[in-house]
C-alpha cells in the first residue's frame, strides 16, 4: 500500500459511514485583479458551475479610505465564487476566488486560512491589478503561482516581463495560462502542486499561512 | 439560483469607478438579494432566531454529512434542507450557495444539528499538515491530472 494514503485514511474515514467516507476537503485560491477571469478560471476545474454565497469578513476599517472610521472593526459581506472538484472518492478540492477588489484584499485571511496555496491570474493590460495578490500571498508566507491569462486577440506581454513587472522570487514559477481552458488549468494547479511538493520533499516545515494582522 | 456575479459584467462601465463597489455592501446592508428562493424574504438571521456564530469557526471548505440518526429524523425548514443535501457531503460554502443564506448563518445551523448529532463535520487534516505529506501531494497531483 502507497504511503500517501496514510494522511487520508488517519482523516478521511467518517466514522458512521466507513464505506462512504467523508472526503477530505482542500482548498486553493485564485486570485488576480477585476476581471481577470478568477470565475472562468474555476468554472474551467469545477463539477459544477461556480456557485456564489456570501461572507462577512471583518477587517480593520483603517485600511478603507474612510478617514471618520480609522480604528474600528468593521465586518463587509462579500461574494464568494468557488468552485468544486472531485480528485477521487477521498479528497475534494475547492477553488475559492478572492473578492475581486483591490483595496480589500486585506479580507482575504478567512480564506487563506488552510489553504495549501494560491494562482494569481494577470491581465496584462492590467497588470498592476495582481500585485495586491502576490503582496497578500507572500506576506502570509503562502506558496503560489502567477498565470498570464491569454485573452483572445490581445497583445500579451511575455512570461518574462511579467516576471520583471512583478519581481517575484526566482521559484516563483510565472506561467501563461488559458483560463477557460480545462487543460490549460490542469496545468496551472499542477504547477502549483508542484512548488508545494517540492517543498514538501526538501523537508520545507514552515507553518501554515498565519493571517497578518 | 441568482446568476453569479461576474466580472466580466461588473466591468462594464465601470472602469473609472472605483472598483470596490459591485460587490460591497456595508455591515449593515441586507443580504436579501442575492438568495435563490423562498429565503429572499426573511432577513438571514431570521433563520437563526438572531443568533450568529459563536464557538469555533467552521471552516468554509468543512465538509458536512448527515449522520443515520439525522437521515430520520424530523426536521423543517432550513434544517430539512440541510439534512437532505448533506446526504452527500456538502461544504459549509456550497450549502450556503444551496440555501440562498449568508455563511455565517449556515455555520448557525450546521453548529445546532451536529450538537443534535444529526450532522457530522468531517475530520479535516491541517493545511499544515498536508503540504508537509509529499505523499498526499502526489496523489492530488495524480487525481487532478486525471480530471
Amino acid at each position: 500500500m502507497s504511503p500517501h494514503s496514510e494522511t487520508v485514511s488517519r482523516y478521511g474515514g467518517g466514522s458512521s459511514a466507513p464505506s462512504d467516507p467523508t472526503p477530505i476537503p482542500v482548498k486553493i485560491l485564485v486570485s488576480g485583479g477585476f476581471g481577470v477571469g478568477k470565475t472562468t478560471a474555476i468554472g474551467a476545474l469545477s463539477d459544477i458551475p461556480p456557485l456564489t454565497t456570501e461572507a462577512a469578513m471583518t477587517t480593520a476599517a483603517a485600511a478603507v479610505d474612510d478617514p471618520g472610521h480609522q480604528d474600528r472593526k468593521t465586518s463587509t459581506t462579500v461574494a464568494l465564487d468557488f468552485g468544486r472538484v472531485t480528485i477521487d472518492t477521498s479528497i475534494v478540492l475547492y477553488m475559492f476566488g478572492t473578492p475581486g477588489q483591490d483595496r480589500f484584499g486585506f479580507m482575504w485571511n478567512d480564506l487563506a486560512e488552510g489553504a495549501l496555496g494560491g494562482l494569481v491570474l494577470v491581465d496584462t493590460a492590467r497588470l498592476a491589478d495582481c500585485f495586491v495578490a502576490i503582496d497578500y500571498f507572500e506576506r502570509i508566507g503562502l506558496p503560489f503561482v502567477v498565470a498570464v491569462n491569454q485573452f483572445e486577440g490581445r497583445h500579451n506581454l511575455g512570461v518574462a516581463d511579467v516576471r520583471a513587472a512583478t519581481d517575484v522570487d526566482p521559484h516563483v514559477p510565472v506561467v501563461t495560462v488559458d483560463a477557460r481552458d480545462r487543460e490549460s488549468m490542469k496545468r496551472l494547479v499542477l504547477t502549483l502542486l508542484e512548488v508545494l511538493l517540492r517543498r514538501a520533499r526538501s523537508g520545507f516545515t514552515a507553518s501554515s499561512p498565519v493571517p497578518a494582522t | 439560483m441568482t446568476t453569479p456575479p461576474h466580472d466580466g459584467v461588473h466591468r462594464d462601465g465601470a472602469d473609472d469607478e472605483p472598483l470596490a463597489r459591485p460587490y460591497l455592501g456595508g455591515a449593515a446592508a441586507p443580504a436579501d438579494d442575492r438568495g435563490d428562493d423562498d429565503t429572499d424574504d426573511v432577513r438571514p438571521y431570521v433563520i437563526t432566531s438572531g443568533r450568529t456564530p459563536s464557538g469555533p469557526t467552521i471552516p468554509l471548505e468543512a465538509l458536512v454529512r448527515t449522520t443515520g440518526r439525522g437521515e430520520t429524523a424530523p426536521a423543517a425548514y432550513e434544517a430539512a434542507h440541510i439534512l437532505a443535501l448533506c446526504r452527500h457531503p456538502q461544504s459549509i460554502a456550497e450549502l450556503s450557495a444551496h440555501l440562498g443564506v449568508p455563511v455565517g448563518v449556515t455555520r448557525v445551523l450546521v453548529a445546532d444539528l451536529t450538537a443534535a448529532e444529526l450532522l457530522a463535520i468531517g475530520a479535516r487534516p491541517t493545511a499544515r499538515d498536508l503540504v508537509a505529506d509529499p505523499a498526499f501531494l502526489e496523489r492530488l497531483m495524480l487525481g487532478v491530472a486525471a480530471l
